[in-house]
């Protein structure tokens, strides 16, 4: 392999894993619990941001921006989770309690807001213009030549969306992951039974705005930089569809939607050769192609390419195994006799 | 005090424009029950449609708007068969229906791209002579654009209140399967809807157009959730609510750029949105006890 096809590879490799953990993340809050967030990706970009600024230092080309800090390795990730579940924390405060559409108008709102504000307020993240120069994580201790260590690099990153994964896999088959279905299928059930709704919500709200802020990390780390342009709204509607896609509610779901969409359309249609003025055109033609895919989903597969699996239980497979004798049949009540 | 005056002025456009909007959305948002995302896209459309009239069909700058808001009517009314009908027939979840119209969205704002380029286009013969109107200075323009923002409120008022049509979208916005049961033409009326909410479209992102100078295909998505937050405070699915919601939102917003950077006026109008659903979902003037169920 060419090392232009190694680099290419490597770069696509590293956006499915990222959206990996994206996935994982929304589906958490969304496929298993059931609130709806348009404002996943204020999550991503928070975790990003501050996944930049604590290893960036105390000043940096004239860049303002706060947590100016070196922190070594693996603390910037959980650094951008942390930053990612705090702003869930806050989002979840507010939209927790709302239902369908105003949920969803509120969190896309929410998302505009924080967009403008971390655009206009200078101070904070630098603004429209974004922080750049990110430094790579471990690239001073390593000491690796630029293409090993993209290797190293992707191998962290697979590392953590594996390890995200597995976590995933087992909140889904834990009594929680049972409670948390319960309340997106049913809230009032679930609180009937005892089940403090909003406390389980916020928990499922802000562990997806944690995994969210670790992928944004990555996202930041990895492109060395980050800015507003990255996480407008059309972004967020990237990882809703890929999730819609993939199956909602199911974590091979969230896999296979990082595979399709992110990576499969968002990225290969890259290759498309661009020759002037069709720059626009191969972009228009991307996102025209994403909002068909979402029609045809909704309409021919709601329930995504790989549909959650309706849960077994034990105890009620040992009834289909030996069942519970149904009564014997009644006599035919008095006046039928009388008919007949 | 002579900024405030100023800022008061430009409230007055942006409650116009707003006002059309505003209207056009809650109008079919109350009687067909489905949140139009697409709206943005359409306002959009609708100053395209504008520029091609004035380009190709040599129209001056009034008769491409009613150009743009025939075409844009009856675009709206393709987008309900085709996309938004169907749906609502399998009976599909709010948010799924919201995911159905933000795709149809994005895909006319891409088309504008594929067609347009991501670059700003202007409109011809907007009328620049001064005017003053007590203390308040405006623009030939802007004058135009609050009289067509009042003609068009009048017009809604008359057609809601003195029509049997009107009579028949209220009976609608109330209870479907009612007015059903009463014998009014249902899928009519629902088409007459989108057609009329696509003509406020087309004029409101004509005068969005016009007020903004040059504009590209994020004009009207960039406005949308204002429109929203205007629609919202006045009580969801209420066009006289929205009026007065487009009046509130639109002079908060000029006004608060005396006190704060006019960077953040956009944040004021979202924050009361937030504010309204929160504390107020039945908008910012109760009506008569119709009940909304926001929990």
């Amino acid at each position: 392999m060419s090392i232009a096809t190694q680099y290419y590879l490597i770069t696509l490799a590293m956006y499915f894993f990222i959206y990996v953990i994206l996935e994982l993340g929304y589906n958490m809050q969304f496929g298993l619990t059931g609130i709806i967030n348009i404002a996943v990706y204020v999550c991503v970009a928070f975790g990003g941001y501050v996944g930049a600024t604590v290893t960036m230092g105390p000043s940096n080309f004239g860049q303002s921006y706060i947590l100016g800090m070196n922190l070594p390795f693996p603390l910037p990730v959980i650094a951008g989770g942390i930053a990612g579940a705090v702003v869930s924390a806050t989002v979840g405060v507010i939209v927790i309690r709302l239902r369908d559409q105003y949920q969803a108008i509120v969190t896309l709102v929410i998302a505009q807001m924080a967009y403008l504000f971390v655009g206009n307020y200078q101070p904070l993240f630098n603004g429209f213009l974004g922080l750049a120069n990110v430094p790579h994580p471990l690239d001073t201790t390593l000491n690796l030549s630029t293409l090993r260590y993209q290797y190293v690099f992707l191998g962290i990153t697979a590392a953590f969306a594996v390890l995200a994964f597995l976590f995933m896999q087992r909140v889904s088959h834990s009594p929680l992951g049972r409670v948390l279905r319960s309340i997106r299928e049913d809230q009032e059930v679930a609180a009937v039974f005892g089940k403090n709704v909003i406390r389980l919500q916020m928990l499922s709200f802000v562990v997806g705005g944690f995994l969210a802020g670790v992928g944004g990390a990555f996202i930041a780390e990895y492109l060395g930089t980050i800015s507003p342009s990255i996480w407008s709204t059309s972004e967020a509607f990237i990882v809703i569809a890929a999730l819609l896609v993939g199956g909602t509610g199911n974590n091979y779901g969230a896999v296979l939607g990082a595979l399709v969409l992110p990576v499969g359309i968002y990225e290969l249609t890259q290759l498309i050769p661009s020759f002037g003025s069709a720059t626009d055109l191969i972009d228009a033609a991307r996102w025209i192609l994403i909002g068909l895919l979402v029609c045809a989903f909704l309409w021919f597969r709601p329930e995504g390419l790989l549909a959650e699996r309706k849960t077994k239980y034990r105890a009620l497979r040992n009834v289909a195994k030996n069942p519970v004798p149904l009564p014997e049949e009644s006599e035919p009540m008095q006046h039928e006799k009388m008919l007949s | 005090m002579d900024i405030f005056i100023s800022a008061l002025g430009f409230g007055v456009v942006t409650a116009s424009i707003l006002a059309l909007a505003a209207v056009g959305f809650t109008l079919q948002a109350g009687i067909t029950n489905v949140v139009n995302l697409a709206y943005g896209s359409m306002l959009t459309t609708g100053a395209f449609l504008a520029y091609v009239a004035q380009q190709r069909l040599q129209l001056n700058i009034w008769e491409a708007m009613a150009f743009a808001a025939v075409v844009l009517g009856i675009i709206s009314v393709l987008i309900n068969r085709l996309f938004v009908i169907p749906f609502v027939r399998r009976g599909v979840t709010h948010f799924n229906m919201m995911l159905v119209t933000f795709s149809v969205g994005i895909i006319l704002e891409y088309i504008i791209v594929a067609v347009y380029g991501q670059t700003f286009y202007s409109l011809s013969g907007v009328p620049q002579n001064s005017i003053t109107v007590g203390q308040l200075l405006f623009t030939g323009g802007q004058i135009a654009i609050i009289v067509l923002a009042l003609l068009a409120m009048l017009t809604v008022h008359t057609l809601l209140q003195y029509t049997k049509l009107g009579k028949a979208m209220r009976a609608m916005a109330d209870d479907k399967g009612l007015a059903r049961g009463s014998g009014i033409n249902v899928d009519l009326v629902t088409d007459v809807t989108w057609f009329l909410s696509g003509m406020l479209a087309g004029v409101a992102g004509v005068a969005l157009g016009m007020d903004s100078g040059s504009f590209s295909e994020i004009l009207g998505n960039n406005f949308l959730l204002v429109v929203v937050a205007a629609a919202v405070l006045g009580g969801a699915g209420r066009p006289y609510g929205a009026m007065i919601g487009a009046l509130f939102v639109g002079l908060i917003m000029e006004v608060s750029t005396v006190w704060i950077p006019s960077e953040y006026k956009e944040i004021i109008a979202l924050a009361a949105l937030v504010a309204a659903v929160l504390y107020r979902p039945q908008g910012i003037i109760s009506g008569r006890g119709r009940t909304v169920v926001v929990k």
